[in-house]
């Protein structure tokens, strides 16, 4: 679960949150979207505890991300729009470097893995990532994410510039985590990437929520075709 | 797995992984340092011995009695039309000119600037001759005179050396190695120090990283250990490389002067030395490692980090003006030393290869280095926590 309530942080003379209040509930995918320079990635940053808000709360897995930082970090996992891996470690040490630092221990990690490795199809584990492509190093990504099975998980954009293949297997990976119970909290600019897999989305623009509701209810709410028509709608007005 | 063991495994596998990392740190010193120290004293020690070996050639113009004493010395005497244009043609190592001025004979040695080691030192043994031939002449002159010539006897300069010539060997080595070390332990291998902060901010790990359950003191006490123990073994192969080659040359070749060219064990002239050595690179490398993780971390990207870093030597030269009395005197650094980071390690080497250590302070020189660094992590653990430095790309 994560509850944000008034949300608001400026950087300078930029606002780039004014007020933003969100809900997601487990075993739901839940969708944010909105143009860039939004607040998109400005508040997963503040869930993450990468950033500090300036007033609101946010809470995840019933965590406060002010006061309960090593609890709201032990329960989700993320992966941010441009996550590196670490080129000198093959991709089964980054995920289990991870892993470490989250103190799962050796034999979980690995179960986790293997799961995973079947999943998304990796069978590059063993190399170095300074060979990987971007989608390779985005399963990766994904894996070292979630190796300490965190009951959160929260995507920026994990399918930009992705090709196909590597598309159709993130996606496998948010539907697995979605079948697993977990919230599931995504990112995208992809108009039909959250028709096929939110359950309930957010357009924020200008650091305010615009819109929310279900993709159909959306479209249906503001007499749009389909959602790219709705999106372009809801940041007009 | 315990998490900051986690960080230090993870530094030192990745950084072992780094062909630059393994040439700059362990290649390099291990190989090329000996082979410069021992390839200049290999050059010094043949010039002198050539100098010596093969006489020089004079450019002459002057009376016929000082031509003969030189031809007598065993000089090489060219009678050119120009002894300045013989000496800058290199046709002669030194020129030599002999007027007489208002009933003084003057005598004159000309020399290149651009005669290189061989017209200094055939000057400098022209010299020397002179001052025979100038006793020779004053005793002419006394004994033309009716008088003894044993007035020279009178007063008699000697200079004597006293002690073990290895006393000067762990001098030059003490002076030598406490500058070095502060150079070379505290500035650290530039790259693994832009690596564990601009390094994961430019591959986009830093994010992933601090979004992970561990803690930012945590990781940066991991990260700081792992800095530490790189910068540690690289400044001890290098000065300890260094060091040994250093002491080997110093007692293997004579360069003329036959006190110093005796063989003796490295191990004679170092004594406790070593140990200090190994204690003065610690306290560098914890010290050295906080200040490059708090630049590299500040910094934009690797390429902004190795320029600051390569400034870094430039925070040492205060320390070094502070000790330079103490070691071009020869006389041990005061107890103040011990206390102020940085400049202890030079400190602890000086004075324990010299033999002056107090040994209770070399503890206090430790503690003081370890509760600095440690401030200096929690103080990186702070900074990892602000949004101008994680953000600042």
């Amino acid at each position: 679960m994560v509850e944000i309530s008034g949300l608001t942080k400026r950087f300078g003379n930029v606002q780039a949150l004014a007020g933003i209040s969100l809900r997601a509930e487990p075993g739901k995918v839940t969708g944010l979207l909105g143009p860039n320079g939004a607040g998109k990635t400005t508040t997963i940053r503040i869930l993450s505890t990468i950033l500090r808000a300036d007033a609101g709360t946010a809470k995840v897995n019933g965590f406060d991300v002010e006061r309960e930082q090593d609890k709201v970090r032990a329960s989700m996992g993320v992966v941010f729009e441009n996550s590196g891996l670490y080129r000198r470690l093959t991709g089964t040490e980054n995920v289990l470097y991870f892993a470490d630092l989250a103190g799962v221990p050796r034999s979980r990690a690995l179960k986790v893995l293997e799961e995973l490795y079947a999943l998304l199809d990796v069978d590059f584990g063993d190399r170095l990532a300074v060979g990987y492509s971007r989608g390779m190093a985005q399963k990766i990504n994904l894996i070292r994410a979630v190796v300490h099975d965190p009951p959160v998980v929260v995507l920026d954009e994990p399918t930009a510039g992705l090709d196909v293949p590597s598309t159709l297997a993130v996606r496998s990976f948010i539907e697995k985590q979605k079948e697993k119970g977990k919230t599931v909290l995504l990112s995208t600019h992809l108009m039909n990437e959250v028709e096929m897999l939110c359950d309930y989305v957010f357009i924020i623009n200008k650091g305010v929520i615009a819109v929310e509701g279900t993709p159909s209810g959306i479209k249906r709410d503001l007499g749009a075709a389909n959602l790219e028509e709705a999106f372009m709608k809801a940041v007009k007005e | 797995m315990n998490p900051v063991l986690a960080v230090l495994k993870k530094e030192l596998k990745e950084a072992l992984r780094d062909r630059r990392t393994l040439i700059m740190s362990i290649i390099l010193p291990a190989v090329l340092v000996p082979a410069l120290i021992l390839g200049i004293f290999y050059f010094m020690d043949t010039t002198e011995r050539n100098a010596t070996k093969t006489g020089f050639t004079v450019a002459y113009s002057g009376s016929a009695q000082l031509e003969a004493f030189l031809v007598q010395a065993g000089v090489k005497v060219e009678k050119p039309v120009s002894v300045q244009d013989a000496v800058l043609s290199k046709k002669a190592d030194v020129g030599l000119i002999e007027k007489v001025e208002g009933g003084t004979e003057v005598v004159t040695i000309l020399k290149s600037y651009a005669s290189g080691a061989k017209g200094d030192s055939a000057a400098a043994q022209l010299r020397a001759l002179l001052e025979v031939y100038k006793q020779y002449r004053i005793g002419e002159y006394l004994r033309s005179k009716g008088l003894e010539e044993d007035v020279f006897s009178m007063v008699k300069v000697e200079t004597a050396s006293v002690g073990d010539p290895v006393s000067f060997v762990k001098y030059m080595i003490a002076y030598i190695l406490s500058l070095m070390l502060l150079a070379i332990g505290f500035v650290g291998n530039v790259y693994l120090g832009t690596d564990v902060g601009a390094g994961e901010k430019e591959r986009g790990t830093l994010e992933p990283l601090l979004a992970t359950p561990a803690n930012r003191l945590t990781l940066a006490v991991g990260k700081w250990l792992a800095l530490s123990t790189l910068n540690f073994a690289a400044t001890l192969i290098t000065v300890t490389s260094f060091a040994l080659t250093y002491t080997y040359a110093l007692t293997h070749f004579s360069l003329g002067s036959p006190s110093l060219g005796h063989s003796v064990s490295v191990f004679e002239v170092w004594g406790s030395g070593i140990w200090a050595m190994v204690i003065g690179a610690l306290l560098l490398a914890v010290s050295g490692a906080a200040l490059q993780f708090m630049i590299s971390m500040y910094s934009r990207n690797m390429r902004e980090a190795q320029l600051y870093l390569g400034q870094l030597g430039m925070v040492v030269l205060p320390f070094v003006f502070i000790i330079m009395p103490s070691l071009t005197n020869a006389t041990a650094i005061p107890n103040w030393g011990y206390y102020i980071p940085i400049i202890n390690a030079s400190v602890v080497v000086y004075n324990v290869i010299t033999g002056n250590v107090v040994s209770s302070l070399v503890w206090v020189a430790l503690a003081m280095d370890v509760v600095v660094a440690l401030l200096l992590a929690v103080l990186i653990s702070k900074f990892m926590d602000r949004e101008s430095v994680i953000l600042r790309s």
